[in-house]
């Protein structure tokens, strides 16, 4: 049922130009922060980190983000399996790379960055997504996309990462 | 005035059967009883025909409430809600403000029983000033007064001397001290409020063991004993009183005591709630305060042996202990919540079940609701026999009904019993010949 | 019953069965980090009013309550009376209903007499959490002591648990003897003969779980896994179970001296607030093998994971 869209060499080849990206936009690694969110953003986060690593011979630090106690939409249930937020930096005046897998509604994002106010008062926030899938329901657009994949709503995007499914790949059903 | 009560299942309390007979009534007493032929134009006639017909009941134990407590009821509609119970005559407990415990306040009260009540009423007098158990009242003013005996229900005569002392009083103005036995020095962790045992514990209140009671009958039955005096033991609820009655009777010590219908069918599972009888799990339910009641209600072991007692002729007497409250008496917590249970609509109702289960004779029941207490009273009531009032019940046995509480004449609406499935139902009440109660929903009830 | 959004209060701990607890436990682990982040507060329970009903006076569960609450970005609201009725003005229940008309969204009540949650519940739309009714129930902390052991141990099915101390009076050990029973635990109640809860641990009751007795300190602790101290009061009428403190701390006491009756293993409970020197002794609370400090700290979350499964719109995906 499930259809392969973007195989494995090309998930690298997302990661490796969205890295670029966010490094040309910020004209250089200083004071970058990238924090990956719910299960899938925070490997994504450590790969983006390694490849910056690789271009500039900077490691950049990453931190894990959970949403669950800022979130609106209540049908989703709260994951037990996710390590609670971990950010031991200061945030403050870094410009934070919120990184997720896929953008749908925006209500995680928007979720986040109240979670994110919390820690502190960054210089700026930008989105970092792998796919975007349309239907946002709050007014939120990412500053780097993997790639733009227009769905409908009762379709399924699943982001496979080897860290956690074994493999890279995204796929629809 | 010529009435006649045709073709009803009589109970006339003296011959202790139930048999198909006419009653005769004339000026509102009692002419004749058997099979009547009259011809009389005149005549009014009721037709009893497959109900049965009994002396009117007597209640020697029940709470009025006025003066002093008239939003919890009053002589009007307490008299009125005994009619439709079947009762014919009842005693007033002194739990009055002013306490019934002078020559003044009884005069008082019986003026206002004149005026208010439909049906017979006689107060009884307070042991002891304003019932706090230090003082007696002056016994003999208040026999002459009208009281048929002493009581400081509500409150234990715990100081023994008192009970002795007033136990010798007693034979001198012929009236019984009835005593509300609960030994609250038991209590020595805090006031009981329902019975001791498995499921007070997991409640966590504090409970009324049986030897509360048993302990102060025991104290009162040898006192009785030794002074000769004229004692009765008031609601009777555990199976250790039985035998201490047992004992009284084989040492032929004279007493008398009373049961209520309470007592004698439901158990303390109703503090879980009407419906939950179950004690797995404690719902939202449960500490129903209308299940609160002095003495507690209790276990199904207890209610076995009160039936004993009652086939065995220990307990001769089922006197009601109506003790109705008001709304906020009952709507708090279980702690704070007053004792008691409006019963005079129900009574029957409860009493019967005890019947169709085989367990006490209709004849025994009806003996303990109208001569038996007739005979306490030492008044010419109680029997349908010439000369006697025409006090009068007539009952439809088979009459099926449910308990509605705002249905209720008492302005006492606290009972647990709501719902209940009863078989049995007063239809028609007399006094002294006149109707003072009509099932008029005639059986739709 | 939590699972299928059956509960809509919290009177007793045997209302939960062994799955909802261990959802508890994962809920209450899960909020466990808010508490450690830098800004303690997350707006799940924003615009909920939660109001304190004490009429007990209390410390600490209280303001455990008022914290798991105020975290959550509800708005706690907290009323204390004397509860009793002579109280000038409103009675019990027209307060009570006067609070929720007035837009509390749940109850939490303390109060001297057993079954007044209950009784409050049935007249009332809004949820209840009895935070301890006189002698009968204290199912938070149940959930917090289990929780502890949980934490600390891991599996609870198997262990014995003594109870030690004023059992007849305690709603803390009759939660306790529900819901350490429903997790698999063995109770033993060891106490003077004056303060067991004699019809409780006698019982033959089908549905109500068998419970040892003693009233020897050595037999009960040599057993243990698990010792629960209870708060031993004499102030009040209670005072009369017992001829003095003396003759209490020489048989009950639990201290290093006593302590040595237990296996090596064994852990230490006390809901307090603890009467130092009378149930037990100030090395034994502060000692390594104490839960004491862990229980505290518990309590919060706990308390949070109950408040939003009773008023919160989030439900976790396990169980």
């Amino acid at each position: 049922m499930a259809k392969l869209i973007i195989d494995s060499n090309d998930f690298s080849r997302m990661l490796k130009r969205i890295s670029h990206e966010i490094l040309e936009r910020n004209s250089g690694p200083d004071k970058l922060i990238l924090i990956g969110m719910h299960t899938r953003g925070v490997p994504l986060a450590e790969r983006i980190s390694g490849f910056i690593e690789n271009i500039e011979g900077i490691k950049i630090p990453t931190a894990q983000l959970d949403v669950s106690f800022y979130r609106d939409d209540t049908d989703v249930k709260i994951k037990t399996d996710i390590s609670p937020t971990i950010i031991d930096l200061n945030i403050n005046n870094s410009n934070v790379i919120l990184i997720d897998d896929v953008l749908f509604t925006g209500r995680s994002v928007r979720a986040a960055m109240d979670a994110l106010m919390d820690y502190g008062r960054p210089s700026s926030i930008q989105l970092s997504v792998l796919v975007d899938r349309g239907h946002r329901e709050l007014p939120i657009s990412p500053d780097y996309v993997g790639k733009n994949i227009p769905t409908s709503r009762n379709e399924k995007v699943n982001v496979l990462i080897a860290e956690i499914d074994g493999k890279d790949g995204v796929e629809i059903s | 005035m010529k009435k006649i009560i045709k073709n009803g299942k009589v109970f006339d309390g003296i011959s202790g059967k139930i048999k198909q007979q006419d009653v005769l009534i004339i000026d509102g007493v009692i002419q004749d009883v058997g099979n009547i032929d009259i011809s009389d134009a005149d005549i009014e006639i009721i037709d009893a025909s497959n109900y049965i017909v009994s002396p009117g009941f007597i209640d020697i134990h029940s709470h009025l409430r006025e003066p002093g407590y008239e939003y919890k009821e009053t002589i009007a509609s307490g008299t009125r809600a005994a009619s439709k119970g079947g009762f014919t005559t009842i005693c007033a407990m002194p739990t009055t403000i002013p306490a019934l415990d002078s020559k003044d306040s009884i005069d008082y009260f019986q003026d206002l029983c004149k005026q208010r009540s439909i049906i017979k009423v006689h107060p009884i007098g307070a042991v002891t000033i304003n019932r706090k158990g230090k003082e007696i009242v002056e016994m003999q003013a208040l026999a002459d007064s009208g009281v048929v005996g002493f009581s400081d229900d509500g409150e234990p005569i715990h100081d023994s001397n008192i009970m002795r002392m007033s136990l010798e009083y007693s034979k001198m103005v012929s009236r019984p001290i009835m005593n509300h036995c609960d030994d609250r020095g038991i209590n020595y962790r805090a006031e009981g409020v329902m019975n001791d045992g498995f499921l007070a514990q997991r409640l966590g209140c504090s409970g009324i063991p049986n030897a509360a009671e048993a302990s102060m009958l025991s104290r009162d039955i040898f006192l009785t004993e030794l002074t000769g005096g004229l004692y009765h033991a008031c609601h009777i609820s555990a199976a250790q009183s039985v035998d201490v009655l047992k004992i009284a009777k084989e040492r032929g010590i004279n007493y008398s005591a009373e049961v209520t219908p309470h007592h004698l069918t439901i158990t303390e599972d109703f503090i879980l709630g009407p419906d939950d009888q179950n004690r797995e799990q404690i719902s939202e339910n449960a500490y129903n305060t209308f299940a609160k009641v002095f003495p507690p209600l209790r276990t199904k072991s207890d209610i076995q042996s009160l039936i004993e007692g009652i086939n065995n002729d220990l307990i001769s007497i089922i006197a009601t202990d109506h003790a109705p409250h008001g709304y906020e008496d009952k709507m708090t917590t279980f702690n704070q919540a007053a004792f008691g249970i409006s019963n005079f609509e129900t009574t029957l109702g409860s009493v019967l079940q005890l019947f169709y289960s085989k367990d006490i004779k209709l004849e025994k029941l009806l003996k303990c609701l109208t001569s038996n207490p007739a005979e306490f009273l030492g008044k010419k009531l109680g029997k349908l026999t010439k000369g006697y009032p025409a006090d009068i019940v007539i009952i439809d046995l088979n009459k099926e009904w449910k308990v509605d509480i705002s249905n209720f004449v008492s302005l006492g609406k606290n009972s647990p019993l709501q719902g209940t499935k009863f078989k049995g139902k007063i239809l028609q009440t007399f006094v002294d010949g006149e109707i003072v109660y009509f099932d008029d929903k005639g059986h739709n009830g | 019953m939590i699972a299928d959004n059956k509960l809509n209060n919290l009177l007793d701990i045997d209302q939960l069965s062994k799955n909802d607890i261990l959802y508890i436990f994962e809920f209450a682990e899960k909020l466990s980090s808010i508490l450690n982040g830098p800004v303690k507060k997350v707006p799940v329970l924003r615009g909920k009013t939660v109001i304190n009903y004490f009429s007990e006076p209390s410390t600490r569960t209280r303001v455990s309550f008022e914290n798991a609450g105020k975290i959550l970005s509800a708005d706690v609201i907290n009323v204390s009376s004397s509860g009793s009725s002579d109280e000038k003005g409103e009675s019990f229940i027209n307060t009570v209903q006067t609070l929720e008309s007035i837009g509390a969204d749940i109850l939490i009540i303390r109060h001297s007499d057993s079954g007044a949650p209950y009784f409050v519940s049935r007249n009332i739309q809004i949820p209840v959490i009895n935070a301890g009714d006189g002698s009968h129930a204290h199912p938070t902390q149940t959930l917090i002591d289990l929780y502890t052991i949980y934490k600390s141990i891991g599996e609870i099915e198997g262990l014995n648990l003594t109870i030690l101390g004023d059992n007849i009076h305690s709603r803390v050990s009759r939660s306790a003897v529900l819901g350490f029973s429903t997790m698999g635990a063995k109770v033993t109640f060891c106490s003077p003969t004056t303060m067991n809860a004699n019809y409780l641990s006698e019982n033959d009751v089908n549905n109500y779980p068998s419970i040892t007795y003693t009233s020897d300190l050595k037999d009960a602790l040599s057993e243990s896994d698990l010792i629960m101290t209870l708060r031993t009061q004499f102030e009040r009428k209670s005072s009369l179970v017992f001829p003095n403190i003396n003759e209490y701390t020489r048989m009950f006491k639990l201290s290093n001296e006593s302590l040595k009756y237990a296996p090596d293993k064994a852990k230490i409970l006390h809901p307090g607030p603890m009467n130092l020197g009378v149930e037990i002794d100030g090395y034994v609370s502060e000692s390594d093998r104490s839960l004491i400090n862990q229980q505290v700290m518990n309590s919060v979350a706990i308390r949070m994971a109950l408040l939003i499964i009773l008023i919160g719109e989030h439900t976790l995906d396990s169980i």
